[in-house]
Protein backbone atom coordinates (compact mmCIF):
# COMPACT_ATOMS: atom_id res chain seq x y z
CA UNK A 1 0.00 0.00 0.00
CA UNK A 2 2.61 2.73 0.82
CA UNK A 3 4.07 2.21 -2.50
CA UNK A 4 1.33 3.87 -4.13
CA UNK A 5 1.20 6.74 -1.91
CA UNK A 6 2.45 9.42 -3.47
CA UNK A 7 5.45 11.06 -2.79
CA UNK A 8 5.15 13.55 0.59
CA UNK A 9 2.00 12.09 1.86
CA UNK A 10 1.70 9.98 5.11
CA UNK A 11 -0.81 8.10 6.50
CA UNK A 12 -2.36 9.19 9.67
CA UNK A 13 -3.76 5.80 11.96
CA UNK A 14 -6.71 7.01 14.61
CA UNK A 15 -6.69 5.02 17.91
CA UNK A 16 -10.09 2.73 16.05
CA UNK A 17 -7.96 2.26 13.46
CA UNK A 18 -9.29 4.48 10.75
CA UNK A 19 -6.44 5.84 8.36
CA UNK A 20 -5.56 8.70 7.00
CA UNK A 21 -4.05 10.21 4.05
CA UNK A 22 -2.48 13.61 4.43
CA UNK A 23 0.38 15.72 3.19
CA UNK A 24 3.39 15.40 4.82
CA UNK A 25 3.56 19.28 5.39
CA UNK A 26 0.28 19.25 7.02
CA UNK A 27 1.08 16.46 9.06
CA UNK A 28 3.92 17.99 10.50
CA UNK A 29 2.68 20.63 11.86
CA UNK A 30 2.08 18.78 15.05
CA UNK A 31 5.55 18.55 16.52
CA UNK A 32 5.09 14.90 18.39
CA UNK A 33 4.57 13.63 14.43
CA UNK A 34 7.50 16.47 13.36
CA UNK A 35 10.11 14.73 15.15
CA UNK A 36 9.15 11.68 14.33
CA UNK A 37 9.64 11.54 10.91
CA UNK A 38 12.90 13.61 11.08
CA UNK A 39 13.90 10.91 13.04
CA UNK A 40 13.11 8.87 10.30
CA UNK A 41 11.08 6.22 13.13
CA UNK A 42 8.33 6.42 11.63
CA UNK A 43 6.85 4.49 8.49
CA UNK A 44 4.75 5.54 5.95
CA UNK A 45 1.68 4.77 8.53
CA UNK A 46 1.92 6.60 11.81
CA UNK A 47 -0.20 5.53 14.37
CA UNK A 48 -1.78 8.44 16.30
CA UNK A 49 -2.91 6.96 19.96
CA UNK A 50 -5.51 8.16 21.83
CA UNK A 51 -7.48 10.19 19.22
CA UNK A 52 -10.02 8.96 17.10
CA UNK A 53 -11.24 9.01 13.92
CA UNK A 54 -13.44 11.46 14.40
CA UNK A 55 -11.08 14.36 16.38
CA UNK A 56 -8.02 13.03 14.40
CA UNK A 57 -10.15 14.23 11.25
CA UNK A 58 -11.31 17.64 13.31
CA UNK A 59 -7.42 18.25 13.46
CA UNK A 60 -6.22 17.08 10.16
CA UNK A 61 -9.33 19.67 8.90
CA UNK A 62 -7.39 22.75 11.33
CA UNK A 63 -4.13 21.93 9.92
CA UNK A 64 -5.27 21.64 6.19
CA UNK A 65 -6.65 25.04 6.28
CA UNK A 66 -3.63 26.53 7.62
CA UNK A 67 -1.79 25.09 5.79
CA UNK A 68 -3.41 26.05 2.83
CA UNK A 69 -4.30 30.10 3.91
CA UNK A 70 -0.54 31.25 5.21
CA UNK A 71 -1.01 33.59 2.31
CA UNK A 72 -4.53 34.77 3.25
CA UNK A 73 -5.39 37.03 5.41
CA UNK A 74 -4.75 37.24 9.07
CA UNK A 75 -8.13 38.09 9.82
CA UNK A 76 -10.21 35.38 7.41
CA UNK A 77 -7.96 32.65 9.56
CA UNK A 78 -9.20 34.62 12.69
CA UNK A 79 -12.70 33.94 11.73
CA UNK A 80 -12.03 30.39 10.64
CA UNK A 81 -10.17 29.41 14.16
CA UNK A 82 -13.35 30.75 16.40
CA UNK A 83 -15.94 29.11 14.45
CA UNK A 84 -13.56 25.81 14.41
CA UNK A 85 -13.02 25.70 18.15
CA UNK A 86 -17.15 26.43 18.60
CA UNK A 87 -17.93 23.32 19.89
CA UNK A 88 -19.55 21.37 22.79
CA UNK A 89 -17.17 20.60 25.56
CA UNK A 90 -16.94 16.54 24.80
CA UNK A 91 -15.38 17.71 21.65
CA UNK A 92 -13.51 20.71 22.51
CA UNK A 93 -11.97 18.26 25.54
CA UNK A 94 -10.89 15.53 23.00
CA UNK A 95 -9.23 18.39 21.00
CA UNK A 96 -7.71 20.02 23.66
CA UNK A 97 -6.17 16.81 24.71
CA UNK A 98 -5.04 15.92 21.14
CA UNK A 99 -3.42 19.22 20.18
CA UNK A 100 -1.84 19.20 23.56
CA UNK A 101 -0.55 15.36 23.11
CA UNK A 102 0.72 15.43 19.65
CA UNK A 103 1.60 18.76 20.03
CA UNK A 104 -0.28 21.06 17.54
CA UNK A 105 0.91 25.09 18.82
CA UNK A 106 -1.87 26.95 16.28
CA UNK A 107 -4.55 24.68 17.49
CA UNK A 108 -3.94 24.50 21.13
CA UNK A 109 -4.05 28.37 20.79
CA UNK A 110 -6.97 28.56 19.17
CA UNK A 111 -8.76 26.32 21.42
CA UNK A 112 -6.84 27.78 24.68
CA UNK A 113 -8.45 31.21 23.72
CA UNK A 114 -11.77 29.72 23.08
CA UNK A 115 -12.17 28.56 26.67
CA UNK A 116 -10.94 31.89 28.07
CA UNK A 117 -13.88 33.91 25.94
CA UNK A 118 -15.99 30.80 27.75
CA UNK A 119 -15.20 31.12 31.29
CA UNK A 120 -14.29 34.96 31.12
CA UNK A 121 -17.45 36.27 32.45
CA UNK A 122 -18.20 33.80 34.74
CA UNK A 123 -18.68 32.93 38.65
CA UNK A 124 -16.39 31.52 40.80
CA UNK A 125 -19.37 29.02 41.48
CA UNK A 126 -20.09 28.01 37.87
CA UNK A 127 -16.14 27.05 37.08
CA UNK A 128 -16.39 25.07 39.80
CA UNK A 129 -18.75 22.87 38.92
CA UNK A 130 -19.02 23.58 34.98
CA UNK A 131 -15.65 23.64 34.67
CA UNK A 132 -13.64 21.28 36.86
CA UNK A 133 -17.03 19.11 37.94
CA UNK A 134 -16.54 19.55 41.96
CA UNK A 135 -19.36 17.68 43.78
CA UNK A 136 -21.70 20.09 45.74
CA UNK A 137 -20.36 17.57 48.28
CA UNK A 138 -16.96 18.55 48.18
CA UNK A 139 -17.48 22.67 48.21
CA UNK A 140 -19.62 22.27 51.12
CA UNK A 141 -17.25 20.44 53.46
CA UNK A 142 -13.23 20.48 52.62
CA UNK A 143 -13.30 24.33 50.71
CA UNK A 144 -15.85 25.30 53.50
CA UNK A 145 -13.07 28.35 55.00
CA UNK A 146 -11.83 28.69 51.29
CA UNK A 147 -15.62 29.85 50.48
CA UNK A 148 -16.38 31.95 53.20
CA UNK A 149 -12.94 33.76 52.06
CA UNK A 150 -13.88 33.81 48.46
CA UNK A 151 -17.35 34.80 48.85
CA UNK A 152 -16.10 38.76 49.15
CA UNK A 153 -17.05 40.55 45.54
CA UNK A 154 -14.08 41.64 43.49
CA UNK A 155 -16.44 43.24 41.16
CA UNK B 1 -17.81 19.46 31.65
CA UNK B 2 -13.96 20.54 31.09
CA UNK B 3 -12.68 18.85 33.84
CA UNK B 4 -13.47 15.70 36.09
CA UNK B 5 -11.50 13.55 38.67
CA UNK B 6 -11.01 10.99 35.65
CA UNK B 7 -10.11 13.60 32.80
CA UNK B 8 -8.12 16.52 34.02
CA UNK B 9 -6.56 19.52 31.68
CA UNK B 10 -3.37 19.19 31.95
CA UNK B 11 -1.41 21.58 34.11
CA UNK B 12 -0.02 23.30 31.55
CA UNK B 13 -3.57 23.88 28.96
CA UNK B 14 -5.03 24.95 32.38
CA UNK B 15 -2.04 27.44 33.05
CA UNK B 16 -2.32 28.55 29.20
CA UNK B 17 -5.99 29.06 29.48
CA UNK B 18 -6.03 31.29 32.61
CA UNK B 19 -3.07 33.28 31.05
CA UNK B 20 -5.65 34.62 28.23
CA UNK B 21 -8.18 35.98 30.47
CA UNK B 22 -8.55 39.29 31.61
CA UNK B 23 -7.45 40.67 35.08
CA UNK B 24 -10.75 41.07 36.35
CA UNK B 25 -11.88 37.36 35.79
CA UNK B 26 -8.66 36.28 37.45
CA UNK B 27 -8.84 38.33 40.78
CA UNK B 28 -12.21 36.39 40.88
CA UNK B 29 -10.89 33.16 39.81
CA UNK B 30 -8.04 33.30 42.59
CA UNK B 31 -10.87 31.15 44.69
CA UNK B 32 -11.70 28.76 42.46
CA UNK B 33 -9.64 26.57 44.16
CA UNK B 34 -5.92 26.89 46.05
CA UNK B 35 -3.72 25.47 43.14
CA UNK B 36 -5.23 28.45 40.86
CA UNK B 37 -4.94 30.54 43.49
CA UNK B 38 -1.36 30.15 43.75
CA UNK B 39 -0.79 30.26 40.01
CA UNK B 40 -2.49 33.37 40.12
CA UNK B 41 0.01 35.22 41.96
CA UNK B 42 3.25 33.23 40.36
CA UNK B 43 5.89 36.05 38.91
CA UNK B 44 6.53 33.64 35.99
CA UNK B 45 2.51 33.61 35.73
CA UNK B 46 1.95 37.12 35.43
CA UNK B 47 4.60 37.70 32.97
CA UNK B 48 3.40 34.98 31.03
CA UNK B 49 -0.27 36.65 31.16
CA UNK B 50 1.30 40.37 30.67
CA UNK B 51 3.29 39.23 27.70
CA UNK B 52 0.50 36.80 26.08
CA UNK B 53 -0.01 38.18 22.64
CA UNK B 54 -3.96 38.86 23.44
CA UNK B 55 -3.03 41.19 25.95
CA UNK B 56 -3.62 44.13 23.40
CA UNK B 57 -1.78 47.37 24.06
CA UNK B 58 -5.00 49.41 24.40
CA UNK B 59 -5.39 53.11 23.99
CA UNK B 60 -5.67 55.07 27.94
CA UNK B 61 -6.36 59.12 28.26
CA UNK B 62 -6.81 61.73 30.09
CA UNK B 63 -9.20 63.98 29.01
CA UNK B 64 -11.11 66.94 29.68
CA UNK B 65 -14.77 66.54 30.13
CA UNK B 66 -16.69 70.36 29.28
CA UNK B 67 -19.94 69.13 29.94
CA UNK B 68 -18.91 68.30 33.40
CA UNK B 69 -16.60 70.87 33.42
CA UNK B 70 -13.71 68.01 35.00
CA UNK B 71 -11.40 65.67 33.74
CA UNK B 72 -11.71 61.99 33.23
CA UNK B 73 -9.60 59.15 32.30
CA UNK B 74 -10.81 56.66 29.31
CA UNK B 75 -9.59 53.51 28.21
CA UNK B 76 -10.46 52.29 24.74
CA UNK B 77 -12.08 48.74 24.82
CA UNK B 78 -9.64 47.56 21.75
CA UNK B 79 -7.45 48.44 18.76
CA UNK B 80 -9.90 49.67 16.34
CA UNK B 81 -10.15 53.37 18.81
CA UNK B 82 -13.74 53.03 18.49
CA UNK B 83 -16.53 52.54 21.15
CA UNK B 84 -15.18 54.52 23.94
CA UNK B 85 -17.72 53.99 26.86
CA UNK B 86 -19.57 56.51 28.43
CA UNK B 87 -17.96 58.25 31.20
CA UNK B 88 -20.46 56.37 34.40
CA UNK B 89 -20.06 53.23 32.68
CA UNK B 90 -15.99 53.22 33.34
CA UNK B 91 -14.83 51.53 36.20
CA UNK B 92 -14.12 53.60 39.23
CA UNK B 93 -10.62 52.55 39.55
CA UNK B 94 -10.01 54.19 36.65
CA UNK B 95 -11.07 57.71 37.89
CA UNK B 96 -8.55 59.50 40.40
CA UNK B 97 -9.63 63.22 41.39
CA UNK B 98 -8.86 65.72 38.44
CA UNK B 99 -6.03 67.55 40.11
CA UNK B 100 -3.44 64.49 39.59
CA UNK B 101 -0.32 66.40 39.48
CA UNK B 102 1.40 64.14 37.15
CA UNK B 103 1.46 60.59 36.21
CA UNK B 104 4.37 58.64 34.86
CA UNK B 105 3.93 55.07 32.92
CA UNK B 106 3.22 52.80 32.09
CA UNK B 107 5.45 50.02 33.55
CA UNK B 108 4.02 46.49 33.25
CA UNK B 109 0.56 48.10 33.68
CA UNK B 110 1.64 50.42 36.76
CA UNK B 111 1.43 53.95 37.16
CA UNK B 112 3.56 56.28 38.96
CA UNK B 113 1.34 59.41 40.01
CA UNK B 114 3.06 62.33 41.77
CA UNK B 115 1.76 65.82 43.31
CA UNK B 116 2.38 68.20 45.50
CA UNK B 117 0.69 69.78 48.20
CA UNK B 118 1.86 72.99 50.65
CA UNK B 119 2.67 70.33 53.21
CA UNK B 120 5.19 68.66 50.76
CA UNK B 121 5.55 66.53 47.84
CA UNK B 122 3.20 63.15 47.80
CA UNK B 123 4.20 59.75 45.31
CA UNK B 124 2.00 56.93 45.09
CA UNK B 125 2.46 53.87 42.51
CA UNK B 126 -1.11 52.41 40.93
CA UNK B 127 -1.88 49.60 38.80
CA UNK B 128 -5.52 50.03 37.68
CA UNK B 129 -6.28 46.77 36.66
CA UNK B 130 -5.56 45.50 40.39
CA UNK B 131 -7.07 48.11 41.94
CA UNK B 132 -4.46 48.84 44.19
CA UNK B 133 -3.56 52.40 45.17
CA UNK B 134 0.36 52.12 47.31
CA UNK B 135 0.93 55.83 48.47
CA UNK B 136 4.77 55.70 49.24
CA UNK B 137 6.22 57.55 51.96
CA UNK B 138 8.76 60.31 50.68
CA UNK B 139 11.86 61.09 52.37
CA UNK B 140 13.33 64.44 51.18
CA UNK B 141 16.95 65.03 50.98
CA UNK B 142 18.30 66.95 54.19
CA UNK B 143 18.17 70.63 53.18
CA UNK B 144 18.37 74.19 55.07
CA UNK B 145 14.75 75.32 55.53
CA UNK B 146 15.66 78.27 52.96
CA UNK B 147 16.21 75.97 50.23
CA UNK B 148 13.68 74.85 48.14
CA UNK B 149 13.50 72.37 44.89
CA UNK B 150 12.81 74.50 41.35
CA UNK B 151 13.37 71.48 39.20
CA UNK B 152 11.45 68.01 39.02
CA UNK B 153 11.91 65.26 36.90
CA UNK B 154 10.81 61.80 37.73
CA UNK B 155 11.62 58.36 36.03
CA UNK B 156 10.14 54.66 36.95
CA UNK B 157 11.12 51.44 35.77
CA UNK B 158 12.15 47.75 36.55
CA UNK B 159 15.39 46.26 37.82
CA UNK B 160 15.44 43.28 34.85
CA UNK B 161 17.30 41.71 37.13
CA UNK B 162 15.80 41.85 40.93
CA UNK B 163 12.76 42.20 39.13
CA UNK B 164 12.13 45.44 41.68
CA UNK B 165 10.58 48.43 40.45
CA UNK B 166 12.26 51.65 41.12
CA UNK B 167 11.74 55.52 40.98
CA UNK B 168 14.23 57.84 40.20
CA UNK B 169 13.30 61.83 41.05
CA UNK B 170 15.99 64.20 39.88
CA UNK B 171 15.65 67.84 41.60
CA UNK B 172 18.03 71.40 41.80
CA UNK B 173 18.10 73.32 44.65
CA UNK B 174 18.18 76.74 45.44
CA UNK B 175 18.85 78.66 48.22
CA UNK B 176 17.01 81.57 48.66
CA UNK B 177 18.57 85.03 50.07
CA UNK B 178 17.54 88.07 51.18
CA UNK B 179 14.27 88.97 52.90
CA UNK B 180 11.28 86.39 53.98
CA UNK B 181 9.06 87.90 51.33
CA UNK B 182 10.97 85.80 49.16
CA UNK B 183 11.33 88.62 46.55
CA UNK B 184 15.51 88.11 47.20
CA UNK B 185 17.38 86.83 45.27
CA UNK B 186 18.42 82.70 44.90
CA UNK B 187 21.31 80.98 44.79
CA UNK B 188 21.47 77.08 42.54
CA UNK B 189 22.64 74.61 44.44
CA UNK B 190 25.57 73.11 42.10
CA UNK B 191 24.07 69.69 41.24
CA UNK B 192 21.51 67.74 40.52
CA UNK B 193 19.91 65.96 43.87
CA UNK B 194 19.08 62.46 42.65
CA UNK B 195 16.49 60.13 45.13
CA UNK B 196 16.47 56.49 43.94
CA UNK B 197 13.11 54.84 45.41
CA UNK B 198 12.99 50.72 45.62
CA UNK B 199 9.83 48.98 45.80
CA UNK B 200 11.27 45.57 47.55
CA UNK B 201 12.94 47.31 50.09
CA UNK B 202 10.82 50.52 50.52
CA UNK B 203 13.91 52.57 50.93
CA UNK B 204 15.29 55.77 49.75
CA UNK B 205 18.64 56.86 48.44
CA UNK B 206 20.17 60.29 47.64
CA UNK B 207 23.21 61.30 46.19
CA UNK B 208 24.25 64.45 43.90
CA UNK B 209 24.79 64.08 40.10
CA UNK B 210 27.57 65.08 39.95
CA UNK B 211 28.60 64.26 35.93
CA UNK B 212 25.54 66.72 34.85
CA UNK B 213 26.07 70.82 35.45
CA UNK B 214 22.52 72.45 36.58
CA UNK B 215 23.22 74.63 33.25
CA UNK B 216 21.52 71.57 31.65
CA UNK B 217 17.92 71.21 32.34
CA UNK B 218 16.29 67.57 31.83
CA UNK B 219 12.97 67.29 30.81
CA UNK B 220 10.25 64.78 31.77
CA UNK B 221 9.38 62.07 28.63
CA UNK B 222 5.89 61.60 27.08
CA UNK B 223 5.52 58.46 28.65
CA UNK B 224 8.16 55.84 30.59
CA UNK B 225 10.98 55.49 28.56
CA UNK B 226 12.58 52.64 30.23
CA UNK B 227 14.07 50.11 28.12
CA UNK B 228 15.61 46.91 29.19
CA UNK B 229 16.72 48.39 32.88
CA UNK B 230 17.38 52.22 31.84
CA UNK B 231 15.47 54.87 32.07
CA UNK B 232 16.33 57.97 29.14
CA UNK B 233 15.35 61.31 29.57
CA UNK B 234 16.01 64.48 26.93
CA UNK B 235 18.12 67.35 28.33
CA UNK B 236 19.20 70.44 26.82
CA UNK B 237 21.97 73.14 27.58
CA UNK B 238 20.50 76.16 28.80
CA UNK B 239 20.27 79.18 27.04
CA UNK B 240 21.06 76.61 24.02
CA UNK B 241 17.96 74.63 23.45
CA UNK B 242 19.31 73.62 19.90
CA UNK B 243 21.75 71.52 21.38
CA UNK B 244 20.61 68.15 23.07
CA UNK B 245 21.50 65.01 24.31
CA UNK B 246 20.59 62.50 26.43
CA UNK B 247 21.03 61.33 30.12
CA UNK B 248 19.83 57.63 31.38
CA UNK B 249 20.14 55.85 34.08
CA UNK B 250 20.85 51.93 34.66
CA UNK B 251 18.60 50.59 36.75
CA UNK B 252 20.65 48.11 38.28
CA UNK B 253 23.85 49.87 39.05
CA UNK B 254 21.86 52.99 40.04
CA UNK B 255 24.68 54.81 37.58
CA UNK B 256 24.21 57.66 35.37
CA UNK B 257 25.44 58.12 31.39
CA UNK B 258 25.43 59.97 28.66
CA UNK B 259 24.48 59.40 25.33
CA UNK B 260 24.53 61.63 22.65
CA UNK B 261 21.78 62.47 19.55
CA UNK B 262 21.62 62.72 16.21
CA UNK B 263 23.11 65.30 14.68
CA UNK B 264 19.75 67.86 13.58
CA UNK B 265 19.27 70.17 10.97
CA UNK B 266 16.95 73.03 11.92
CA UNK B 267 15.22 74.94 9.28
CA UNK B 268 16.09 78.53 9.29
CA UNK B 269 12.78 79.96 9.02
CA UNK B 270 11.79 78.07 12.12
CA UNK B 271 9.52 80.24 15.16
CA UNK B 272 9.17 77.08 17.55
CA UNK B 273 11.12 74.30 18.09
CA UNK B 274 11.36 71.17 20.60
CA UNK B 275 12.35 67.87 21.13
CA UNK B 276 10.64 64.82 23.09
CA UNK B 277 11.27 61.68 23.80
CA UNK B 278 8.55 58.97 23.54
CA UNK B 279 8.49 55.06 22.77
CA UNK B 280 8.39 53.02 18.87
CA UNK B 281 8.16 49.59 18.78
CA UNK B 282 9.59 48.93 22.29
CA UNK B 283 12.43 51.31 21.34
CA UNK B 284 13.69 54.84 22.22
CA UNK B 285 12.02 57.52 20.07
CA UNK B 286 12.97 60.78 19.49
CA UNK B 287 10.73 63.64 17.96
CA UNK B 288 12.03 67.23 16.72
CA UNK B 289 9.31 68.96 16.63
CA UNK B 290 9.43 72.97 14.53
CA UNK B 291 6.96 75.03 13.44
CA UNK B 292 7.46 77.95 10.61
CA UNK B 293 5.65 81.00 11.08
CA UNK B 294 3.22 79.76 8.37
CA UNK B 295 1.97 77.48 11.75
CA UNK B 296 3.06 74.40 9.73
CA UNK B 297 4.71 71.75 11.50
CA UNK B 298 7.22 69.10 10.65
CA UNK B 299 8.55 66.85 12.95
CA UNK B 300 11.76 64.48 12.42
CA UNK B 301 11.48 61.19 14.25
CA UNK B 302 14.62 59.43 15.12
CA UNK B 303 14.25 55.79 16.65
CA UNK B 304 17.41 54.25 18.93
CA UNK B 305 18.21 51.01 17.99
CA UNK B 306 20.93 50.37 20.27
CA UNK B 307 22.16 52.71 22.94
CA UNK B 308 24.14 55.46 21.29
CA UNK B 309 22.89 54.33 17.78
CA UNK B 310 20.17 56.03 15.95
CA UNK B 311 18.52 55.76 12.71
CA UNK B 312 15.92 58.07 11.26
CA UNK B 313 12.75 56.82 10.85
CA UNK B 314 10.32 59.44 8.89
CA UNK B 315 9.95 63.02 8.87
CA UNK B 316 6.20 64.09 8.78
CA UNK B 317 4.20 67.14 7.94
CA UNK B 318 0.80 66.23 9.39
CA UNK B 319 -0.91 69.13 8.78
CA UNK B 320 -1.38 73.01 10.17
CA UNK B 321 -2.78 72.84 13.60
CA UNK B 322 -0.11 70.39 15.46
CA UNK B 323 0.35 71.35 18.79
CA UNK B 324 2.61 68.76 20.23
CA UNK B 325 3.38 65.01 19.33
CA UNK B 326 2.32 62.76 22.41
CA UNK B 327 3.71 59.20 21.01
CA UNK B 328 3.01 56.26 18.67
CA UNK B 329 0.04 53.92 18.07
CA UNK B 330 1.07 50.57 17.22
CA UNK B 331 3.87 51.05 14.23
CA UNK B 332 2.40 53.37 11.54
CA UNK B 333 0.40 56.01 13.47
CA UNK B 334 1.22 58.81 15.81
CA UNK B 335 -1.01 60.74 17.95
CA UNK B 336 -1.35 64.59 18.75
CA UNK B 337 -2.74 67.14 20.07
CA UNK B 338 -3.90 69.63 17.96
CA UNK B 339 -4.16 73.67 18.62
CA UNK B 340 -8.10 73.45 19.32
CA UNK B 341 -6.92 70.85 22.41
CA UNK B 342 -8.23 67.47 20.15
CA UNK B 343 -6.75 63.88 20.13
CA UNK B 344 -6.33 63.36 16.77
CA UNK B 345 -4.47 60.07 15.25
CA UNK B 346 -2.05 60.31 11.91
CA UNK B 347 -0.76 57.71 9.66
CA UNK B 348 2.54 58.42 8.49
CA UNK B 349 1.85 56.26 5.76
CA UNK B 350 -1.02 57.04 4.55
CA UNK B 351 -1.37 60.86 5.40
CA UNK B 352 -4.97 59.43 7.00
CA UNK B 353 -6.09 61.49 9.91
CA UNK B 354 -8.57 60.70 12.55
CA UNK B 355 -10.41 62.33 15.04
CA UNK B 356 -10.65 60.54 18.13
CA UNK B 357 -13.17 63.03 20.12
CA UNK B 358 -11.41 63.79 23.31
CA UNK B 359 -10.49 66.71 24.36
CA UNK B 360 -8.19 69.10 26.43
CA UNK B 361 -8.44 72.34 28.40
CA UNK B 362 -5.60 74.05 27.06
CA UNK B 363 -4.06 72.97 30.45
CA UNK B 364 -0.51 72.14 30.00
CA UNK B 365 -0.89 67.95 30.63
CA UNK B 366 -4.14 68.29 30.65
CA UNK B 367 -4.61 66.19 27.80
CA UNK B 368 -2.38 62.86 27.14
CA UNK B 369 -2.78 59.44 25.94
CA UNK B 370 -0.25 56.20 26.28
CA UNK B 371 -0.56 52.39 24.81
CA UNK B 372 -1.17 50.47 28.23
CA UNK B 373 -1.78 46.58 28.84
CA UNK B 374 -3.39 45.48 31.91
CA UNK B 375 -1.07 43.39 34.71
CA UNK B 376 -1.58 41.51 37.51
CA UNK B 377 1.66 42.75 39.13
CA UNK B 378 0.94 43.33 42.90
CA UNK B 379 2.53 46.75 44.45
CA UNK B 380 2.13 44.84 47.75
CA UNK B 381 4.36 41.79 47.11
CA UNK B 382 3.20 38.15 47.98
CA UNK B 383 2.04 37.80 51.07
CA UNK B 384 -0.34 40.76 51.77
CA UNK B 385 -3.71 39.92 52.80
CA UNK B 386 -5.68 41.02 49.49
CA UNK B 387 -8.70 41.03 50.69
CA UNK B 388 -8.48 44.52 52.76
CA UNK B 389 -6.57 46.26 50.23
CA UNK B 390 -9.42 45.53 47.60
CA UNK B 391 -11.54 47.30 49.67
CA UNK B 392 -9.13 50.19 50.54
CA UNK B 393 -8.50 51.28 46.83
CA UNK B 394 -11.18 54.31 46.93
CA UNK B 395 -10.09 54.90 50.70
CA UNK B 396 -6.51 55.52 49.24
CA UNK B 397 -6.97 57.34 46.25
CA UNK B 398 -8.73 59.60 48.46
CA UNK B 399 -6.55 60.01 50.98
CA UNK B 400 -3.67 60.34 48.96
CA UNK B 401 -5.28 63.53 47.01
CA UNK B 402 -6.93 65.00 50.35
CA UNK B 403 -5.53 68.82 50.88
CA UNK B 404 -3.62 69.48 53.98
CA UNK B 405 -5.37 71.18 56.91
CA UNK B 406 -4.73 74.41 56.80
CA UNK B 407 -2.11 75.08 59.81
CA UNK B 408 -3.50 77.81 62.32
Amino acid sequence: MSSSLEKNMLILRSSDGEEFIVPEVVAVMSKAIKNMVEDECASNTIPVPNVDANILAMVIEFCKKHDESEAEAASDLKTFDSEFVNRGQEALYDLITAANFRDVKELLDALCQNVAEMIKGKSVHHIRIQFLGYQLFEILTSNFIWNIWCDRDFD
Amino acid sequence: MLSTRDRNLPEDVVNEILSRLPVKSLLRFKCVCRNWYTLIKNPDFISKHFNQENNNGRLLVHHYISDIQRYAIALFPDETLAGIPPLHENLDHLQIPDCMGDVVGPIDGIFLVYTWYSDGDRMALWNPAMREFRRLHVLEPIFPPNFHDKVNVVGFGLDPLTRDYKIIWIRNFAEAIGDESGSGDEIDYPYYVVAVYTLGKDSWRHFDLLTMPTRRSIHNSLCATCINGAYYWLCTVVNDAKRYGILSFDMRLEEFREIEVPEHKWGSSTEHKWGSLSLYNGSIGLFFSQTCPTLECIIDIWVMEEEGCWIKLVTVKPFLEVKRPFGFWKEKELFFETRTNELVLFNHETHEIRNLEMYGSGCFLGLWAVCYKESLVSLFGQNDEDGRRCYQFSDAVHDFFRKPEPSV
